[in-house]
């Protein structure tokens, strides 16, 4: 079998391209990030990225809004765009032999965006529309308004908008932000899959060699408040979500927190899993992970259960926060090790995620790990240094968001300073 | 690519896509079990069953299946549907051994009683939260009005009545019948070491208990037309949800349905697309295809904002009513194929993607078509066979389900 390679290309306007060859494959895929993510709104505009984002899918170069997508859709490309707090991020895939022409037509979307006038009503209601069906979804609006609490009021902001805030978002403001954010100089374009990297460089000079402009901006992160909010809805179910602070990904310490979350809260027999819905039967969903942003990070769970079992629920998930202190078995270490190899080995089944993995190491380390390299960091995470950590770093629960008919009792220690 | 099938002496078919380009081992059971299945009194009994398939074997209690499965880093999961119910799971190739001999020990549970009672809790929380999700809770709504007394009308999680009276020994009787191995496929792909994998599955299931079941009753589907409303007062969004006649998983028509419902109401690029959703008026403006072995159903749903439904469902309308006169062209046929075609083909190159495609088929029509053979009958459908299909499965005859906060504005006819 062909082996994989990886490639590096600064474009002189800093443009960075990451590659990786996957010649076992039929398509490929790329991962291209703009610095324009909802973290880089002016105050009071939460929906102006969303907006910019829709408008410049409508039309770009000589396409209009139809040719565009018919254009995309003829390649056979499968293709979505995503607004996060630091990126709007485009992907898409293809079978290989379309894999030229369908960058060609996102180095348009990039740099030649109609943005017309016409187009702004309709993006609007998009807009507004996706805000109006997360309404409707409760976990999601409990994860929203912790994510908001624990990183404050730029970081946490939606990346989706804000309903209250979107009407008075302005076309010029469209525009601006697009001029502003749309630029080469932090932009990722990360490759993977079935392609030729040098015939592909020389296309991607041809196609954004000669655009200029941007700058580097580092956003600071408050920090975040201690507190608890209740959201009333006269739902069947009561909705928790609770914040710790951990370590952002991208330092030292980040893989040993990561064990610990892992054994806290991810798969079905994490210590979460099996006490709130395994022995007790209190909910069918419960989880914890790490939501990681460049300079913080926090300790993320989640159970949705009936509301005259929630203070039960809320009160087991506390305790295992707090046991997690007592250290993680061998087993437990293990069976993350392993997840871990897995998913990186489900990466070269599938060149989509693999070029978003790419893109996600070059923004938050500068540079892209290899397989080897991890399968090292993994050798080197012991029971005993995982758990001089956690020994060394008490988990301390700071956030807790409720939604459903009633509030509910904070426990002891949680939201306290 | 090796594709490759077997049958052991108790019935049970062992199907195989070996592929070594692939990097993982997915492997899973097809088990024939699903609501239609399901006498009235045991509604929801397949999806219980499929939760107690984790909950303990003769060799493992709960936690030991969730730890093990932790263990072998599986991506594991089950489903349950109308007409059958799935284990999967996807390892590394050298947990193969491990993972096939958990997933067969699963498929005989010990069924205990404490175990019942804490799971029946699961479930009723499972239907409780689906209840606050609005489009779902319509879901089994009109399924059952549209279906009525056909066996597709069954709900699959059951209802709190049925799951509250559900009992170990009821429960026990269904899986003898039903978990036969007669009336089971497994199936694997990906990286595979077929004649360790037929080694293992002939030894870890030659004690099982065979039945004899009759073969499945096809009973015609008689679709009811009609139009209710389902209020549920929290709802922030209306959504319509709408059954129309559609193909059978045995239809040869059921390529040209699928790009014929492509051309109409694919959630980019198609008719309802441009209309409702580039313009901002609806959230959702989709159609799908399910297709059961005795009929099928395309299923539109649509969400808006309340001030938006009522212009959203006549535009709906009118769409479908253009469509048998407006006919597709050539170039909308053009496009639905090359989306067909390209998703078909990058969804091939996952290991567990593979073994869905190959247990379904499988387990369905008892034949394996390739990616390549599957390609070629979308690429085959002619603008002739998109006109035949409109004709054939009219959706003047439908039954509709409004779902809002109120059940005054949900009454436009």
């Amino acid at each position: 079998m062909r082996e994989s390679q990886q490639f590096k290309h600064v474009l002189s306007n800093g443009i960075v391209v990451l590659g990786e060859t996957m010649p076992w494959l039929r398509t490929a895929a790329f991962s291209l990030q703009l610095r324009a993510g909802s973290a880089y709104q002016p105050v009071g505009q939460n929906g102006l990225a969303a907006l910019t984002c829709e408008m410049s899918e409508r039309g770009c170069g000589e396409y209009g809004n139809r040719e565009f997508l018919e254009a995309t859709e003829l390649l056979g490309a499968h293709t979505s765009n995503h607004v996060a707090t630091y990126h709007i991020g485009y992907s898409g895939s293809c079978l290989s032999e379309n894999f030229g022409p369908l960058l060609a037509l996102y180095a348009q979307l990039s740099r030649r965006a109609h943005l017309q006038v016409n187009e702004f009503e309709p993006a609007l209601l998009v807009c507004q529309q996706e805000l109006h069906s997360q309404e409707d979804d409760l976990p999601q609006q409990t994860l929203r308004l912790l994510r908001q609490q624990y990183f404050g009021p730029t970081l946490g902001q939606w990346p989706d908008g804000d309903l209250a805030e979107l009407p008075g978002i302005t076309y010029d403001a469209v525009s601006d932000y697009y001029q502003r954010h749309y630029r080469p100089a932090e932009m990722i374009l990360s490759l993977a899959g079935n392609f030729d990297w040098s015939a592909t460089i020389e296309r991607i000079e041809a196609l954004w060699g000669d655009w200029h402009g941007g700058e580097t901006s580092r956003l600071a992160t408050p920090p975040a408040e201690v507190s608890y909010q209740h959201l009333e809805e006269s739902s069947q179910q009561t909705h928790i979500a609770l914040a710790a602070p951990s370590v952002p990904f991208g330092q030292d310490d980040y893989f040993l927190i990561r064990c610990a979350v892992g054994a806290l809260g991810d798969g079905m027999s994490s210590r979460l899993f099996q006490e709130v819905r395994e022995k007790r039967g209190l909910c069918y969903s419960v989880f914890a992970g790490i939501h990681s942003l460049q300079d913080s990070a926090c300790i993320t769970s989640y159970a949705g259960t009936t509301a005259a079992r929630a203070q039960e629920t809320l009160d087991t998930m506390v305790v295992e926060f707090a046991r997690l202190q007592e250290g993680i078995t061998e087993e437990e270490l293990q069976r993350i090790k392993t997840q871990v190899r897995t998913g990186l080995m489900a990466q070269q089944e599938s060149c989509r995620s693999r070029a978003g993995a790419m893109a996600s190491d070059w923004f938050y380390l500068g540079r892209v790990r290899t397989r080897e390299e991890i399968n090292a960091e993994l050798n080197r995470l012991t029971v005993p240094r995982v758990n001089q950590y956690l020994a060394d770093h008490p988990i301390r629960i700071t956030s807790l968001v409720t939604v459903g008919p009633a509030p509910l009792e904070l426990p002891d220690g949680v939201c306290q300073l | 690519m090796a594709f490759a099938n077997y049958k052991l002496n108790n019935g049970l078919e062992i199907v195989v896509d070996d592929n070594p380009h692939c990097q993982l081992t997915a492997v899973g059971y097809f088990v024939r079990a699903g609501a239609v299945d399901e006498p009235a009194e045991l509604s929801g009994v397949s999806h219980f069953l499929e939760h107690m398939c984790f909950k303990g074997t003769p060799h493992r209690t709960a936690l030991e299946i969730n730890q093990q499965l932790d263990d072998l880093g599986a991506n594991c999961n089950a489903r349950t549907g109308e007409e059958s119910t799935v284990y999967h799971a996807t390892v590394l190739p050298e947990f193969q051994g491990a993972i096939v001999e958990l997933l067969s020990d699963m498929m005989q549970p010990t069924l205990a009683e404490e175990d019942f009672v804490t799971e029946q809790q699961v479930i009723l929380e499972e239907i409780a939260m689906y209840r606050d999700q609005p489009p779902y809770g319509g879901h089994e709504q009109i399924m059952t009005s549209y279906f009525a007394s056909h066996p597709l009308g069954q709900p699959v999680l059951g209802t709190e009545q049925s799951v509250s009276a559900m009992t170990p020994t009821g429960m026990a009787a269904y899986h003898r019948q039903r978990y036969s191995p007669s009336n089971m496929v497994l199936a694997a792909a990906g990286r595979v070491d077929v004649p360790q994998l037929l080694q293992d599955v002939e030894r870890l299931t030659k004690h099982w208990p065979v039945a004899n079941l009759p073969p499945r009753q096809r009973t015609t589907v008689q679709g009811h037309s009609g139009r209710q409303t389902l209020v549920v007062p929290q709802a922030n969004q209306h959504y319509v949800l709408q059954l129309s006649p559609g193909p059978s998983l045995h239809d040869p028509d059921r390529y040209a349905a699928r790009l014929a419902a492509m051309i109409f109401g694919d959630d980019t690029g198609s008719r309802l697309f441009w209309e409702l959703i580039d313009t901002g008026l609806a959230d959702v403006a989709a159609v799908g295809h399910y297709e059961y072995e005795s009929g099928g159903v395309l299923m539109s749903m649509l969400a808006t904002r309340p001030e938006d439904a009522e212009e959203v469902w006549e535009t709906f309308e009118r769409l479908e009513r253009e469509f048998s006169d407006k006919l597709p062209t050539e170039r909308e046929l053009q496009l639905a194929q090359a989306k067909s075609i390209a998703a078909l083909c990058s969804a091939n190159e996952l290991s567990e993607n593979r073994m869905f495609d190959l247990g379904s088929q499988w387990s369905t029509y008892g034949e394996f078509k390739s990616v390549d053979e599957v390609v070629e009958l979308y690429r085959r459908v002619t603008l002739a066979d998109i006109r035949r299909v409109i004709e054939r499965f009219p959706t003047t005859h439908k039954q509709v389900l409004w779902i809002g906060p109120d059940g005054e504005s949900c009454s436009a006819e």
